[in-house]
């Protein structure tokens, strides 16, 4: 019978998908945690947020209110209650194919991503070997794919407990280690007796306010704790997920605050902003910082170490997203068969595969294309404009969830849900509109034409695919093996 | 339908052999890369030219009406030829290392562009002005058209 034949309420085994021995592994919550921080926090941002001094505070703590409680809350409710991650949250509580909506989402944001997280860790590693490297597309477009698929071998062989190990690794090496570093610093050279580089009194903690550009650098802020709730399609690996999870995500916000905040402080406290000097790209701001305390052979290590935290955050990127989408793909027959094949280790090795060689190619042409690596910035502007619309339906569903199936036990119970979701809906909103505001990179046209350009990427890119696969799915995609163990 | 435990009975996460070599081989290599990072990182060594073009650069930024820090700081971290600074700052991947840098605050996902302060690149200009002046036209060329406003208080 030809697949076209099979009717749309009778799923079929699928041949392409077929079953193979998993091996589901144990993670501690305290794993889960470190794994959520390597995905959202790193050092990277430090020199960029030191521009601002005392006011970083500001720029991540009012965020971390109105953004990071609402979704860390209703996270930790929503996993506590349902496995499998924001597709299944909203899968539930609206529809599956707004679920798929809310993981395609999620996973295709990721794939313009990775070139410019790796563009970076190849200027990084540069700075140390070779400065010059640095704006060699070759050598760029070498070590992107390099990397790159090493992440996608090692997630593949690794599955979740492999990914663990690693990005906690990446963590620990690369961000907590050389963060309390420039902590310890930064007071010591307080004590010194030095004064603070950077205001440190009340009047520099409030933003100063130039109108737009003030609302654009507070609200594009929101997005800095972008992907929470992403490892929660984990929260199966955990061995009691209903407390485990709230738990690790708690653990998770204040080490996320304390990465963002702590190191930016103490780099302003030694650096004058003007001095930063982001032209070279973030190395050069830690170069100073270091040349302050004559201690520049930690210049090497600090980079070895950034590039170590990107590439652990890289790990959860490849694993997550893609482990939801394969989840859709095998309950709803969303995708054809061949993308629903995963490995013993229960990673969607095709899925990743194939995103790999969209990547690589979306990243050589940002490393030896001129006109696409200095306009690459739009896509940044697209991809988050893609991620918010992910939380715009998390909130909703968390609020429909509480009301159609309030008896579903949930480990954890957040407080004023409905309150929650509307501020992190109006949050997500506003962050959405923001994203229309040209920023200093556009340097000249219509505000119009670039908000139009934007809204038509993000349609392009969010909308367009999910909708292609609703309309030419077949009911034989369907995988009943997927149905039993779900 | 609930998050309870998972339908299948997880096993201990695998430790076998292969692993903790791969494991080993990755920590390896990232000692490696440090070992070499630190053999062929070169700091600016302090000669003559260094101190000198540090002296300019100070009068430059006080001139400006910005804090400049010891020139002792400034010999160590920019040399006598103003390091990474001066690497090709206006071509295609180095505007785009820069205008990746005029961000929010995030490290992975969220980052994205915001409206900057115009010292984020004023330091960068009269680093280059004094220590690559050759370079400096083209990166005006390149970057005096980005829109800045007075987000640093």
């Amino acid at each position: 019978m030809a697949s076209m034949d099979v009717p749309a309420d009778r799923p079929v085994a699928v041949p392409a998908a077929k079953a193979v021995v998993v091996k589901p592994t144990y993670i501690t919550w305290l794993t889960l945690a470190f794994m959520t921080t390597a995905s959202v926090a790193s050092l990277r941002s430090a020199p960029t947020m030191a521009v601002y001094g005392l006011t970083c505070v500001f720029l991540y703590l009012v965020p971390a209110i109105i953004f990071l409680l609402p979704q860390s809350l209703v996270a930790a409710e929503l996993a506590s209650g349902w496995t499998g991650g924001v597709f299944r949250w909203v899968s539930e509580g609206l529809s599956a194919k707004w679920g798929l909506l809310a993981v395609w989402c999620q996973f295709a944001m990721t794939i313009f991503y990775y070139p410019t997280l790796l563009g970076f860790v190849a200027s990084t590693l540069a700075y140390v070997f070779n400065p010059d490297l640095a704006t060699n597309g070759i050598y760029t477009g070498i070590i992107i794919v390099l990397v790159f698929w090493t992440g996608v071998f090692l997630s593949a062989r690794g599955g979740t407990g492999g990914i663990a190990k690693l990005a906690s690794s990446g963590l620990l090496v690369g961000t907590l280690i050389p963060g309390a570093l420039l902590v310890i610093l930064g007071i010591v050279f307080l004590l010194q007796g030095n004064s603070s580089a950077a205001p440190m009194d009340g009047d520099h903690l409030i933003p100063q306010w130039t109108g737009i550009a003030s609302l654009v650098l507070i609200v594009n802020n929101f997005l800095a704790y972008s992907g929470m709730e992403m490892n929660a399609v984990h929260v199966g690996s955990l061995r009691n997920p209903k407390s485990e999870f709230p738990r690790a995500m708690f653990f998770a916000c204040g080490l996320v605050l304390l990465i963002f905040i702590l190191p930016a402080l103490a780099i302003s406290w030694v650096i004058p902003a003007e001095e930063l000097s982001l032209t070279a790209g973030v190395m050069q701001a830690f170069d100073a910082f270091f040349a302050y305390f004559d201690l520049q052979i930690l210049v090497p290590i600090v980079a070895i170490a950034l590039v170590c935290a990107s590439a652990g955050g890289m790990l959860t990127w490849l694993a997550g997203p893609s482990k939801g989408l394969l989840l859709i793909a095998r309950r709803e027959g969303y995708l054809p068969p061949f993308f629903q094949h995963q490995n013993e280790n229960e990673v969607a090795v095709n899925i990743l595969v194939v995103q790999g060689a969209v990547t690589t190619v979306i990243a050589l042409l940002y490393a030896l294309v001129p006109s696409v690596s200095s306009a690459y910035w739009i896509l940044s502007v697209m991809t988050t404009q893609i991620y918010l619309i992910v939380y715009l339906l998390m909130f909703v569903a968390a609020v429909k969830l509480r009301r159609t199936q309030p008896d579903v036990e949930r480990g954890y119970t957040a407080p004023a849900l409905r309150f929650l979701c509307v501020v992190g809906f109006l949050a997500s909103a506003a962050a959405i509109m923001i994203g229309f505001v040209p920023p200093s990179q556009f340097e000249s046209g219509s505000g119009a034409a670039y908000a139009g350009l934007i809204l038509a990427g993000t349609a392009l890119l969010g909308l367009l695919p999910p909708w292609l696969f609703l309309r030419f799915r077949k009911p034989s995609w369907k995988s009943t093996e997927a149905e039993v163990t779900s | 339908m609930s998050a309870t435990t998972p339908s299948r009975p997880p096993v201990e996460q695998s430790s076998d052999t292969g692993d903790r070599v791969l494991y080993w081989i990755i920590g390896g290599a990232v000692l490696v890369l440090c070992v070499i990072g630190i053999l062929t990182y070169s700091a600016n060594r302090e000669t003559e030219r260094a101190q000198q073009l540090a002296g300019e650069l100070t009068q430059k930024l006080e001139s400006a009406g910005y804090t400049a820090p010891d020139e002792d700081i400034i010999v160590r971290w920019l040399g006598d030829d103003g390091g990474a600074v001066c690497g090709n700052p206006a071509n295609a991947l180095g505007r785009a290392i820069l205008l990746d840098s005029l961000a929010n605050g995030a490290s992975f996902v969220g980052r994205r562009p915001v409206i900057a302060d115009r010292r984020v690149i004023a330091g960068g200009a009269l680093i280059l002005e004094t220590y690559c002046p050759e370079e400096l036209q083209e990166f005006r060329d390149k970057f005096d058209d980005l829109k800045f406003d007075d987000t640093i208080g």
